[in-house]
């Protein structure tokens, strides 16, 4: 057989909730139930409520450059179910605070992360999760490490989840941690948020693959898409994955097909290189209003829950956003203290002094204001 | 003439090195449609197309590699970083291959690209988007790396950078980008890469300086004593740099200080205070200052300004090194 | 903008509603005054460099002020809302310091400055080890002006050595240290003239104590006798019960003299006990102009008076920023030449006795002396004698010719930056080995940029040593507003006349410009005359 074909491929795509709220019942069997779905909906609107409020605090001189979720957080709640909290690890970008919030962390701590404060990023101890990554693309290494270490110490009951964007599959970084993951055969769970957009370049643009899961093929590595803005199906691929990994089943792909409903930052001004007709269609597909459309049509939701719900989000952000801007300043010369371990003396010598003059360093070198001609 | 921010000057310089020199060819995150996250290359796409403005993938790497390759094939690539902090996964292809290149080859194969990348803190951004990089890259042989501040100066480098037959770093003050105006002639012009710039002159002391701090300098030297007069030296160019004019300089004043936001140590202050010892080394009057950045993780912007060289730590140098 | 927000509560400063922006236009207010307002709710469509915006209340309240129009541009950092509550201010920009929590800030405590507070710990610094604290531009002063830097007792800051110290030193004959023992006898009164220039305590031109020797006879070497400065300092070893002198200003045994920086160009050490207190580092030569001239002093060579293009290959031309330095001297150059009425008389004399005398002082003294001092002394003797009349200025606001009593030499010297003009102050009182040292002093000052401003001006006369390079006679131009200018041409091997018979000797030629509103034609040819006598009888000189 001089000519023949040793490889095929195909993607699948998962759907379980349609845009409509239409719910397929055989596919969700054994995924959510219904208290999982309210408490997914609230995840996702008390997270949509705090988005809209940074927006507003940013726009209001409150807060420095804040990315919105707005659009994607099934993808987010959806697979911070399926991971276990406590126990695996979650290695975010920025668009998924609501994965973080159900793993634990106390939501003041986003907020004054975007108030331009580190210790913002001083996650409590307990909590698996690195900090926000700002680079874009480079901290899914990271997931293969940990779970790399994961499977180095046998901890067969583990798994590693990292959140990224479409463009940062453009990254070499990328690349590289799925190769690794795929040759270690670690327990890591590549998610991809596809939110169609990377800044003001298109899906299409970043690259010519008909899909995003398809990159998972050269790795040999499962894969699939789903509609990131349906719970059933982003939970389902989930599981899939995470019991898979704890099984020894390696690294997996997932695709979540979403949408940045928002700007990319409060900086950017999406309007300039995106119609807003596409916006609009999608607006139709915003996870919250299909997942309100299913509890309503299965009769465990009804409008005064959404009020009682909104009132809390508002009531909870409040709450948050008052504890983060009353948080005392950081000290002046916070930046030092978390250098390293112990702090090389040159070091403490800047903090202690604030400078980096010599003569401001060391008093000895200095002395009266004289008359600056004096000297001369 | 027009006056001109320095986000209008560098775009008005890109404009005509497009229209002037068919080989140019600019490329990066979002600078075409979108024109830039800082609107550095607003309109640009609309007028010379998108085969010449080209947005590009994700990948910074990517975009230095390729541009290397645009380069040795004989295109003027003008590729953008879109911030400091996202040069890392760019490193290797700046370093290891473009400044390499020519001497690799004996000048057989060469690489003349201009990168651009906004540089400094200063404006609140994210974390990794307020770095000042040029150190590490005047610390690497091959590469030129120019931060002009003005307008006028960032057009005239700008274009001198496009045509130069080597990779440069053009490294843009965010900070300053629409914070001062002034008068930009219309037509083009060069300034050559190399030459420091006399701001203001003066006996006492010497300030030398670069990017952002330039204004912050201005600033602390107004709320100096009348009769102190500063020289303040913008150098412009990075490497190589005007140490004639610095050392013309420090041999009247026999005084210095050296202002940047980069951290102090291997700072280019300190290749600068050693090249005043090695050639002003009799005429100082008291030692070299260096007003930098610390010796940290530039802060997020809570604490940039306490990172920062600010006006008011740039007075006390100033002041310690005169009372020496 | 983000972390700068207004210390009053009821004042709302625009914010950068992106990433570094200056300003934005209002679009349109969607509130009116008197409404009243939740916290985020809309109160304004903005329009940035960088996208279109709605701004949001930041607090709940009632409006009491809308600032802006519909259209205007509105700076970040300036006042947007006022609320119910808030006087009335109108906008402030963003660097009013009252309006800004970052302006409001204390000033943060200065942990590292101790301006105004120093303490204790400087109070032993300085002696400790007997090496003075010195600032490196200090310690070039002292090895310029002869002066071991260890023996000066610093009043700076700490103890440490500052120039004035270094002056007073070589004003009070070198040393300025308390000896460790007590001293019989107090030196006495040291100069209290800080003025860098000589200072003048000599009534007249002090005498070389060298033989009067003739041309051509042979030198009888006899004891060396140091030629004396201004001021005598005691003789340490002239006290009786002293021993040796503890700070002396000779080192002995011989020391290495001064103390050099461990590295770069350091002349040989005098010879001890031999040598002329006031000892500056000679050049090579002696002329200020000499070219090559690799000393302390000069870590910046002298600039190769020719001056090559600057047009690179493939260029077609240069251009060169004709200002700076080299503008002002063009600027005066073209003042003079419009001012003055120009006229140049030219002779030529016979040096070549001075050629010998020179060498001779130069061997005797172990300062290197070029034809220049003499020039020098010779100009300055005609100028305190018979031709005051040229040792003047044209002020022409008060109609006034200002003729001077001291000669104050300016010296042309070429430097990087173009042409300088140091002043020799009191030349006429001076000695043409202290005529030397201060030409070189000035020179190489003038060359590093160091030299004070007052050293470069209230020269009465000027001398140009064109001759240092190349040329004979020169058309100089008067350095305004002084009247004459003394050009100084190569001296050459050339035929003299001496008793009726050429011989070949060496010939210097002079050119003297003056200003003929002031100096008539044979008063100048008088004077040239004069020096040119001077200097074919050098020993007048000495």
């Amino acid at each position: 057989m001089p000519h023949h074909t040793v490889f095929e491929a195909k993607i699948e795509h998962l759907q379980i909730l349609d845009e409509n709220g239409k719910l397929d019942k055989k596919l969700a069997k054994d995924t959510l139930s219904d208290d999982q779905v309210v408490h997914l909906y609230e995840q996702m609107r008390i997270c949509r409520e705090l988005d809209e409020i940074a927006f507003k605090l940013q726009r209001s001189g409150r807060m420095g450059t804040y990315p919105q979720n707005k659009g994607q957080e099934a993808n987010a709640v959806g697979s911070a179910l399926a991971m276990v909290k406590g126990n695996d690890w979650i290695v975010p970008s920025y668009r998924e605070n609501a994965a973080l919030f159900m793993h634990g962390l106390p939501m003041h701590y986003v907020i004054q992360y975007w108030m331009g404060d580190e210790r913002g990023s001083q996650f409590p101890e307990e909590l698996n999760m690195t900090p926000l990554s700002v680079p874009i693309g480079t901290h899914m290494l990271h997931a293969t490490g940990i779970a790399w270490a994961m499977k180095n110490r046998k901890e067969a009951d583990r798994a590693v989840i990292t959140y990224f964007g479409d463009g940062a599959t453009s990254e070499g970084d990328f690349h590289n941690a799925m190769n690794f993951a795929s040759v270690m055969q670690v327990p890591t769970i590549f998610y991809c948020q596809n939110n169609s957009w990377a800044i003001s370049v298109p899906r299409e643009q970043q690259m010519n693959s008909r899909t995003v899961a398809q990159k998972a093929l050269a790795y040999d590595m499962p894969t699939i898409q789903v509609d990131g803005n349906d719970i059933f199906a982003v939970y389902k691929a989930t599981m899939d994955a995470r019991k898979r990994a704890i099984e020894g089943g390696g690294p997996s792909f997932i695709e979540g097909v979403t949408y940045r409903l928002g700007d990319h930052t409060t900086a950017d001004d999406a309007r300039r290189y995106r119609d807003q007709a596409e916006v609009d269609a999608w607006l139709d597909k915003d996870p919250l209003i299909r997942t309100r459309k299913y509890m309503e049509d299965q009769g465990f939701w009804d409008d005064k829950k959404q009020s009682e719900l909104e009132t809390r989000a508002q009531r909870i952000v409040k709450e948050v956003v008052d504890a983060a801007i009353s948080v005392t300043a950081p000290d002046k010369a916070d930046f030092f203290n978390d250098m390293y371990a112990e702090l090389p003396e040159d070091l403490k010598l800047q903090r202690d002094t604030m400078r980096t003059s010599s003569i401001g360093r060391n008093p000895s070198q200095v002395g009266l204001k004289a008359q600056p001609t004096e000297a001369r | 003439m027009a006056q001109q921010t320095l986000v209008g000057a560098i775009n008005q310089a890109l404009d005509q090195m497009l229209e002037s020199d068919p080989d140019v060819i600019l490329l990066g995150e979002d600078v075409g449609l979108n024109g830039g996250v800082f609107r550095v290359t607003d309109g640009l796409q609309a007028k010379h197309g998108k085969d010449r403005v080209v947005d590009t993938p994700l990948d910074e790497s990517g975009i230095m590699g390729t541009s290397i390759g645009l380069a040795i094939a004989g295109m003027k690539a003008v590729p953008e970083i879109q911030f400091d902090g996202f040069l890392g996964p760019a490193y290797d292809q700046l370093v290891n291959h473009a400044a390499r290149m020519r001497t690799r080859t004996r000048g057989a194969v060469t690489v003349p690209m201009t990168v651009r990348v906004p540089v400094g803190g200063g404006i609140h951004a994210p974390e990794l988007h307020s770095d000042s990089p040029e150190a590490i890259y005047s610390h690497s042989p091959g590469v030129k790396v120019v931060m002009p501040v003005t307008p006028y100066d960032a057009k005239g480098l700008l274009i001198s950078a496009i045509k130069d037959p080597d990779p440069v770093m053009f490294f843009e003050p965010k900070r300053v980008y629409r914070s001062f105006k002034e008068e930009v002639p219309e037509e083009m012009y060069e300034i050559p890469i190399g030459e420091a710039k006399v701001v203001n002159e003066g006996d006492d002391l010497t300030v030398v300086t670069w990017g952002a701090p330039v204004f912050q300098c201005l600033q602390a030297m107004d709320n100096l004593p009348e009769d102190v007069s500063i020289e303040l030296i913008d150098l412009r160019s990075i490497y190589p740099f005007d140490m004639d004019t610095i050392a013309q300089s420090v041999q009247k004043t026999g005084r210095c200080v050296i202002v940047h936001e980069a951290p102090l140590t291997c700072g280019m202050g300190a290749e600068i205070a050693a090249r005043i010892m090695e050639e002003c080394f009799l005429y100082l009057q008291a030692p070299v200052q260096r007003v930098a950045g610390f010796d940290t993780i530039m802060p997020y912007y809570k604490l940039e300004l306490e990172y920062l060289p600010e006006a008011p730590r740039i007075q006390k140098g100033i002041e310690e090194c005169l009372a020496y | 903008m983000a972390g700068k927000v207004s210390s009053d509560p009821n004042k709302f400063i625009l914010p950068d509603l992106g990433e570094g922006l200056e300003e934005a236009e209002l679009i349109k207010w969607v509130v009116s005054e008197g409404d009243t307002v939740e916290e985020h709710q809309i109160l304004a469509e903005m329009e940035t460099d960088k996208a279109l915006v709605e701004v949001p209340s930041p607090r709940a309240g009632t409006i009491k002020t809308l600032h802006g129009s519909d259209g205007d541009i509105i700076k970040v950092g300036a006042v947007f809302v006022t609320y119910e509550g808030g006087d009335d201010t109108p906008a402030r920009s963003e660097q009013d310091p009252e309006l800004t929590t970052e302006a409001k800030e204390e000033e943060p405590k200065d942990a590292g400055t101790v301006v105004g507070a120093v303490s204790d710990t400087l109070a032993g610094m300085g002696s400790g080890d007997g090496k003075a604290l010195a600032a490196p531009a200090v310690r070039r002063l002292a090895r310029d002006l002869g002066i071991d830097i260890d023996t000066v007792q610093g009043t700076g800051i700490g103890g440490r050595v500052t120039a004035k110290d270094v002056r007073n030193a070589s004003e009070n004959g070198g040393s300025t240290k308390p000896a460790s023992a007590p001293a019989p006898a107090a030196p006495s009164t040291p100069s209290q003239s800080s003025q860098p220039a000589p200072s003048r305590t000599a009534e007249v031109r002090k005498p070389l104590n060298l033989p009067s020797t003739n041309v051509g006879q042979s030198y009888a070497p006899q004891q060396p006798q140091a030629p004396q400065p201004s001021y005598q300092p005691p003789y340490p070893q002239q006290q009786p019960g002293y021993g040796y002198a503890p700070q002396p200003m000779y080192p002995y045994p011989p020391q290495p003299y001064p103390a050099y920086p461990p590295y770069g160009y350091a002349p040989p050490p005098p010879p001890p006990g031999y040598g002329y207190p006031h000892q500056a580092p000679m050049p090579q030569q002696g002329l200020p102009t000499a070219p090559g001239y690799q000393g302390p002093g000069a870590s910046r060579p002298i600039p190769d008076p020719a001056q090559q293009g600057q047009v690179q290959p493939g260029q077609s031309e240069a251009h060169i920023p004709f200002k700076g330095i080299r503008r002002t001297i063009a600027n005066r150059l073209r003042e003079s030449v419009n001012t003055a009425v120009h006229f140049t008389v030219v002779d030529e004399a016979d040096v070549t006795s001075l050629d010998a005398l020179r060498k001779e002082v130069s061997a005797q003294t172990g300062v290197k002396l070029s034809f220049l001092p003499f020039v020098c002394a010779a100009v300055a003797k005609s100028l305190a004698g018979r031709f005051g009349a040229m040792n003047a200025i044209v002020d022409e606001q008060r109609e006034e010719i200002v003729q001077y009593g001291a000669v104050h030499l300016g010296i042309a010297t070429d430097t990087e930056n173009g042409l300088m003009v140091p002043v020799i102050r009191d030349a006429d009182r001076m000695n043409v080995v202290e005529l030397g040292q201060s030409i070189v002093n000035v020179a190489t000052a003038a060359r590093d940029r160091s030299i004070p401003r007052d050293q470069l001006m209230g020269s009465t006369f000027t001398i140009s040593n064109v001759g240092s390079h190349a040329g004979r006679f020169a058309t100089p131009v008067i350095n305004a507003p002084e009247v004459a200018i003394l050009a100084v041409g190569k001296a050459y091997d050339g035929v003299v006349v001496r008793d009726g018979q050429a011989m070949v000797g060496k010939v210097m030629p002079l050119s003297l410009a003056c200003d003929h509103r002031v100096v008539d034609g044979a008063t100048a040819a008088l004077a040239l005359a004069e020096i040119v006598e001077s200097l074919q009888n050098p020993e007048s000189l000495l």
